[in-house]
């Protein structure tokens, strides 16, 4: 891909992606030696907005293979439409006119085949962006059987022979390190490791997808949302898409800041299940996280003056 | 100078050290790094790091090595004469150290006549590096030892015996001394590269020392913290559980009863094909703790490690033992706070903290419960095989190997003592027996040998 580095930056940032150094750097590597990237890091720190966001900034299509347990070579390559195929059988054997070979090789035309994601960003005419989401979910047989395809991009379909890919595809795995990825897999890609984004880099987030939240109301939310993560041991630790999603329900309630009363009608688009509530209310508290955040703010104020 | 190759040298002890300390650098790794690097500015330093990250990292441990290593390595001459300053301070001071040793590791022995001759013990420097590391009541008690023995109490050889008892009580004292960290780095041999390792080694030791702290010294400040990374794995483990799949050798096998049945509205045209759905084939565990003196610690963090997966298999019994056994799997199963089951726990056994009896535990365990083993049972035992009538506890896990899936013996004891304990002995050769004293530890079998 023909792009410099600075131009990566300013596309990334036309697109409302935040990124840090090491994310612009790793993405333009991938970019740059034709490889994979790899994105490991916990649910909801962007790894899957990395793959649409390349997919807008370089123009081109998404083809998305969502991984899950039990996801095999038919359902992520091609299948063959075998009742379209017994339908064609079934009228040839009412035409007894037909030739018999001219039947068997219609079979198995293109007219038949069902391409699934990777051959069709293989067979894609512009170089996609293939977007292979939780690899971690698939069993080690498929894992093995992706990384012969990442390694060539060339698959074989016995009726046809190979077929080589027109463009190589940019290539965005994600994993949310449920399981450990095999070495092989690993060494064919760069890699990247997402985090949750410290309250500076989510508070810029924030403004670039809101662009209407006050920028007091914003810093706030973003704070809150940083004191949650860092202070208290979750069972799913809120996203970056929850944070947007509680400063958008603050807004939805008229206010133009965190205040107990908010916070505690709000704090479910934040914390959604059980323990994590009855985990922030024992340990944290509504009035304390409240008092967290007036004190950065005022901590922030008067830095500003000085 | 020739530039070019001070920084194809520079790069290659580079990766040098990174495998040093354990990170995986493949030939074709150097290659990618080496091609990033001059994709990217190499003389921002940022830049540069992210281009090793991104080709030599592949997992958040690696990342903190690699980081840590590009740090220490790519520094200002300055840092780097300061470095040097500093480790040339610490290897004076030890060489001070270990002729200290060398002076005071010595006896007099009564020779020909009125005279007597002075003998050394002959150590190695590692010994003297453990001597000079002793408290000074442990050293003067070495040294009255040599003082005392053998004056006016003539012995055959006495130096030999001498030698022997100097190097076993400091090879004692090693594993006492042995602070827990991680792996120990393997050093060069190269000054400037084994101050590196060092700095860096030492850097990872402070941050991570909770990881390597045995569980039993873990303060009670700390606790918390800990008791988040053992949910951590506890959750780790449970999502490997909970899709687990029983292995088909058939890809995907039709299901001719309902594909037929399907189909007969189509003449008996096959249209809809029907597969059978693979089977998931979650394992049945079975733990049993040992709950006596010494391992009260470890098990109350085994016991919240196996709380965290009852969340995704029933399928789990829980025995704690000490000088009776006790099933506890229904305590378990109350949804309530961990703290609550683990007081509701001790609350139920008169013996959390008392002695030994493995074998009386593995009796009930065989004869009261014995639908509990079956072929697909996994059993983990967590003790530091210290027991009363070990022989025949011996037998009956032999016993027991044979009707189960697997037995896994978490041992909380250092594994450098396993082979002159002779309860360790008698053990191990009936089940897979892990070090498992840390959280380090933990974290590594249940990535490397838990349902393998």
């Amino acid at each position: 891909m023909d792009i410099t580095l600075e131009q990566l930056k300013s596309s990334f940032e036309e697109q409302g992606y935040i990124v840090d150094k090491e994310t612009l750097v790793t993405a333009y590597l991938a970019l740059k030696l034709h490889k994979p990237l790899l994105v490991e890091g916990p649910p909801g720190v962007g790894k899957t907005e990395l793959a649409k966001v390349l997919a807008n900034v370089f123009a081109t299509e998404l083809i998305r293979l969502q991984c899950y347990e039990g996801l095999d070579e038919n359902k992520a390559l091609y299948e063959w439409n075998y009742q379209k195929q017994l339908i064609k059988i079934q009228i040839s054997k009412g035409n007894q006119g037909g030739q018999y070979r001219e039947v068997e090789d219609s079979l198995f035309s293109e007219e038949y085949l069902l391409e699934r994601p990777l051959l069709k960003a293989i067979k894609a005419k512009q170089k996609p962006v293939l977007l292979i989401d939780e690899i971690d979910k698939v069993d080690q047989e498929f894992e093995a059987f992706l990384f012969e395809v990442l390694s060539d991009f060339q698959i074989s379909i016995p009726e046809w022979g190979t077929i080589a890919a027109r463009q190589i595809p940019i290539v965005v795995l994600t994993s949310n390190s449920e399981r450990e990825l095999s070495d092989g897999l690993k060494r064919r890609c760069v890699y990247l490791y997402l985090d949750y984004p410290p309250p500076e880099k989510e508070l810029r987030i924030i403004t670039a997808k809101i662009p209407e939240l006050c920028k007091r109301l914003s810093h706030e939310v973003a704070k809150a949302v940083g004191h949650i993560r860092e202070q208290l041991e979750l069972r799913k630790k809120p996203s970056i898409a929850e944070t947007l999603d509680w400063a958008r329900a603050v807004v939805a309630l008229d206010a133009d800041r965190l205040s107990p009363e908010i916070i505690n009608l709000t704090l479910s688009t934040v914390l959604k299940n059980k323990d994590d509530l009855d985990n922030f209310h024992r340990n944290m508290g509504i009035q304390d996280l409240f008092e967290m955040v007036v004190n950065d703010s005022t901590a922030q104020k008067t830095g500003e003056r000085g | 100078m020739d530039t070019e190759n001070l920084i194809e040298n520079n790069m290659t002890r580079f990766f040098h050290i990174l495998r040093h300390l354990g990170v995986r650098v493949s030939s074709a790794e150097t290659v990618d790094a080496l091609r990033a690097l001059l994709a990217v500015d190499a003389l921002d330093p940022r830049q540069a790091e992210a281009a090793f990250l991104a080709t030599l990292a592949k997992s958040p441990d690696d990342r903190v090595i690699v980081q840590k290593a590009f740090r220490s390595f790519f520094v200002p001459p300055e840092l780097k004469v300061e470095r040097s300053e500093k480790y040339k301070q610490i290897r004076e001071q030890e060489a001070r150290e270990v002729a200290v040793a060398e002076k005071e590791i010595k006896y007099e022995l009564d020779g020909a006549g009125d005279e007597h001759k002075e003998v050394n013990v002959p150590l190695t420097e590692e010994e003297k590096k453990i001597y000079s590391k002793l408290p000074e009541d442990k050293k003067e008690k070495i040294q009255r030892f040599l003082r005392k023995q053998f004056q006016g109490n003539p012995v055959n050889n006495p130096e030999e015996l001498i030698n022997t008892m100097i190097k076993s009580s400091l090879n004692y004292w090693k594993y006492c001394l042995e602070d827990e960290g991680p792996p120990e780095v393997e050093y060069t041999g190269n000054e400037e590269t084994d101050e590196i390792l060092r700095e860096v080694s030492e850097k990872l030791r402070d941050e991570e020392q909770l990881l390597y702290e045995d569980i039993q010294n873990i303060a009670e400040t700390d606790m918390p913290t800990a008791s988040a990374i053992i949910a951590k794995l506890s959750r780790r483990l449970a999502t490997r559980i909970s899709r687990r799949y029983q292995r088909s050798k058939k890809r995907q096998r039709m299901d001719l009863r309902r594909t037929i049945r399907q189909n007969i509205r189509y003449g008996g045209t096959m249209f809809n094909l029907k597969f059978q759905t693979k089977k998931i084939n979650k394992p049945r565990l079975l733990l049993i703790c040992d709950v006596s003196g010494s391992m009260a610690k470890y098990a109350s963090f085994m016991l919240q490690f196996m709380h965290g997966l009852v969340s995704v298999t029933e399928e789990i019994e829980s025995f704690i033992f000490s000088e009776k056994v006790k099933l506890i799997t229904k305590e378990f199963l109350n949804p309530q706070p961990f703290e609550q089951t683990m007081t509701d726990i001790i609350n139920l056994s008169d013996d959390w903290g008392k002695g030994t009896d493995f074998n009386e535990a593995l009796r009930v365990i065989n004869e009261e419960y014995k639908e509990l083993i079956t072929k697909d049972t996994f059993v983990i035992i967590l003790s530091d095989t210290k027991t009363l009538n070990a022989e025949m506890a011996a037998t009956r896990l032999m016993d027991m190997k044979k009707r189960v899936k697997d037995i896994i013996w978490l041992n909380t004891l250092s594994k450098k003592v396993w082979p002159g304990t002779r309860s360790v002995i008698t053990f191990w050769r009936h089940c897979r027996m892990l070090e498992c004293s840390t959280l380090s530890h933990l974290d590594k079998i249940m990535r490397t040998e838990m349902m393998k």
